[in-house]
C-alpha cells in the first residue's frame, strides 16, 4: 500500500469520535434532511438537522460514503454547529473545514460535498417552518 | 504506516515483500567486510575472486534448484521487473529484428512489469494481445491457445496473480504450446515460495524475484533455457557477465541472500504451503461470515494470498481503521481520487467495490492467533464504518449491490 495519506491529529480525533454518526433522525416538524455526492464521486454524504422553535441547531447527525477525511468533516459539524443559528450555520464551508482538520488543498473535494448535504439539510429544515 | 499505540501490528503483506530469513542475513553479512568473501567474482586467479565465484555458483545452483532447472541457465538481474523486462523486451526485440515475428500474447491481468514491457514494445512496432480473465479471475488455457498466430513469438503469463492469488495453470499452457515455435515466459514472482515449478514443463523463461521469498530485495533471476539455447536482445550492454546478458559486477552478498532463501524454500516448501493454506481459509471463512464480504478471484488460487472486497464501506477509512495490520488496499489513495486495480477491473469488479477491496497475504511467520486476532479487528472496524455509511445503510434497506455501486446510486438514494 503506497503512499497512504498522512491524516492530521484533528483528522484521526474526528475519526475516531464520529460524532453524530449514524442514522440521521426521525423526521419530523423542525427536522431538515439533506443530501450531496454520489458513490461514483467517491464521496456521499446524507446529514440531519434539528432545529429548535428559535431556529437553533440541536442536534446533527450524518452518514457518509467517504475517506477518512469526509467522516471527520461530519463529525467536526457534529460537534460545532449545535446550538448555531440556521443561519450561521448555513455559513459554515468546505475551507473552514480544511481549516479546522488541518486539511491540505487537495482534500477540498470531498468537504465540498459535505457543505453541499449540509445547505440542503437546512434549506429542508427551513421549508418545514 | 505507524502501528496504533496499544495494539500489537501484525504483517500481512506478503505479497508485497517479505523479511529475510535470518539465515540468509548471515549468509550474506559473510560476503561485505574484508575477513568475508567480498572478492569480485570475475577476478579469476587469485583466491578472493575464486571464492567469491564460487558463492556465486553455489547460489545459482540454489536458485536453478527451485525449478529444476540448468544452473547455466540463471541470468542474475536487480528483481522480478528487470527479469520481465529482460524476457520480454529481449525476445521480441531479437525476433523483431530478424523478422521472425511480431505478436507477443498477455494477459490484462499481469503485474505492471509485464504489462509496460509490452506497451514499450506496441510503439517498436509489436502487437500484443491482452487476454481477460473471467470473472473468477482465471485466464483459461484454450483463450492462450485461440489467440496463437504464426507469427507470435512470446506468451507470457504470471504463474500466480499478484493481487488475487488466483493460479495459471502452467504445466497445461506449456504443454500445449509445445508444437508452436511461441517462446513461453512465466513470472513466477508470487509462486516460487509456495508451489514447485520444473521448466521441463516447456517453460522457456522464468523470472523470480528474492524478496517475496524471504531473500534480500534488489535481486531476483531470469533463467533462460540453455538446451536448445534461447537467444535475447540484452537491455545493458558492458563486460562479459552473465554470458553478456546482464553485465556488471555481481553483487554477491545479494545473491548469496537469494540463494540461501532458495535453499530454505527448497527444504520447506510443501509444509510452508499446506499450513498456509490452512490459515488462508480459516481467514477466508471467518470473513465471509461478516456479512457483505465478497472474495475476488474465486478460481484455484496460491496459498497465501485473499483478496476481498467490503460492501458498504469506503476503503481509504477502512484501512485507517485497520491501522496495524500490515495489509494492502485495492486503490492508490495518494489523492482524493483513487484509481481502482487494473486486476479487479479486468475480472469485472465494479470501481467502488474495488476500491473497498484489501488483498492480505500470510506469510511464513503468521500464525493462528494473528489471523484470529485479524477478523477481530476486522469485525470491529467493519461493524464500526457501516454504521456509518450511507452504502450499508441502503444495501440493509433492499438496495442491490449492482444498483449502490452503479453511477447514479448516489443521486437516486438522496
Ligand atoms: C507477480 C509479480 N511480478 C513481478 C513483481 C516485481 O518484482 P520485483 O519487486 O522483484 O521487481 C512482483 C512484485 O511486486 C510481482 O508480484
Amino acid at each position: 500500500m503506497t503512499g497512504r495519506a498522512a491524516w492530521s491529529a484533528e483528522v484521526r480525533r474526528h475519526f475516531r469520535l464520529a460524532r453524530g454518526a449514524g442514522e440521521p433522525g426521525p423526521g419530523g416538524q423542525r427536522f431538515g434532511h439533506g443530501a450531496a455526492g454520489a458513490v461514483s464521486w467517491g464521496t456521499q454524504v446524507r446529514i440531519g438537522v434539528t432545529l429548535d422553535q428559535a431556529g437553533h441547531i440541536v442536534d446533527l447527525s450524518w452518514r457518509c460514503y467517504g475517506c477518512p477525511a469526509t467522516q471527520a468533516a461530519c463529525s467536526w459539524l457534529a460537534a460545532t454547529v449545535p446550538r448555531m443559528h440556521r443561519e450561521q450555520a448555513a455559513a459554515v464551508t468546505a475551507t473552514a473545514m480544511a481549516e479546522a482538520l488541518a486539511l491540505p488543498a487537495e482534500r477540498l473535494g470531498p468537504l465540498i460535498v459535505v457543505e453541499d448535504a449540509l445547505r440542503d439539510a437546512l434549506q429542508s429544515a427551513g421549508m418545514n417552518d | 504506516m505507524k502501528p496504533s499505540a496499544g495494539r500489537r501490528p501484525i504483517y500481512m503483506d506478503h505479497a508485497a515483500t517479505t523479511p529475510v530469513d535470518p539465515l540468509a542475513a548471515q549468509a550474506m553479512a559473510g560476503c561485505l567486510t574484508a575477513d568475508g568473501v567480498f572478492g569480485n567474482p570475475a577476478s579469476a586467479g587469485h583466491a578472493w575472486g575464486d571464492a567469491a565465484a564460487f558463492r556465486v555458483d553455489s547460489a545459482r545452483r540454489q536458485v536453478a534448484a527451485l525449478a529444476n532447472a540448468d544452473p547455466a541457465g540463471v541470468i542474475w538481474t536487480s528483481g522480478a521487473t528487470e527479469s520481465i523486462n529482460l524476457a520480454v523486451l529481449g525476445v521480441v526485440r531479437f525476433a523483431m529484428a530478424r523478422g521472425r515475428g511480431r505478436h507477443v500474447i498477455t494477459a490484462r491481468t499481469e503485474h505492471s512489469a509485464t504489462l509496460a514491457a509490452c506497451a514499450q514494445l506496441e510503439r517498436e512496432g509489436a502487437r500484443v494481445t491482452y487476454l481477460v480473465p473471467g470473472t473468477d479471475g482465471a485466464i483459461p488455457v484454450q483463450a492462450v491457445l485461440d489467440a496463437l498466430r504464426d507469427d507470435t513469438v512470446l506468451v507470457s503469463l504470471m504463474h500466480v496473480n499478484n493481487e488475487t492469488g488466483v493460479l495459471h495453470p502452467v504445466r497445461e499452457t506449456a504443454a500445449h504450446l509445445a508444437e508452436h515455435p511461441a517462446v513461453f515466459h512465466v513470472d513466477a514472482a508470487q509462486s516460487a515460495a509456495f508451489l514447485s515449478l520444473d521448466v521441463g514443463w516447456g517453460v522457456d523463461l522464468l523470472s523470480l524475484s528474492s524478496h517475496k521469498f524471504y531473500g534480500p530485495k534488489g535481486v531476483g533471476a531470469l533463467y533462460v533455457r540453455h538446451r536448445p539455447r534461447l537467444r535475447l536482445q540484452p537491455l545493458m550492454f558492458g563486460g562479459d557477465q552473465e554470458q553478456g546478458m546482464r553485465p556488471g559486477t555481481l553483487a554477491v552478498h545479494q545473491l548469496v541472500g537469494m540463494g540461501e532463501a532458495a535453499a530454505l524454500v527448497l527444504q520447506r516448501r510443501d509444509a510452508d504451503r499446506w499450513r498456509l493454506d490452512g490459515l488462508t481459509r480459516r481467514l477466508e471463512q471467518g470473513l465471509l461470515d461478516l456479512e457483505g464480504v465478497v472474495i475476488n478471484g474465486r478460481a484455484e488460487r496460491a496459498p497465501h494470498i485473499l483478496n476481498v472486497s467490503f460492501i458498504g464501506v469506503h476503503g481509504e477509512s477502512l484501512a485507517l481503521a485497520l491501522e496495524g495490520i500490515g495489509l494492502s488496499l485495492g486503490s492508490a489513495c495518494t489523492s482524493a481520487s483513487a484509481t481502482a486495480s487494473h486486476v479487479l477491473r479486468a475480472m469485472g469488479v465494479a470501481d467502488g467495490l474495488a476500491l473497498a477491496s484489501f488483498r492480505f497475504s500470510l506469510g511464513r511467520w503468521t500464525r493462528e492467533e494473528d489471523v484470529d486476532e485479524v477478523l477481530a479487528r476486522v469485525a470491529t472496524a467493519l461493524a464500526e464504518q457501516r454504521r456509518r455509511t450511507t452504502v450499508w445503510a441502503d444495501y440493509r434497506s433492499g438496495t442491490p449491490v449492482a444498483d449502490l455501486y452503479g453511477t447514479d446510486a448516489g443521486e437516486a438514494a438522496g
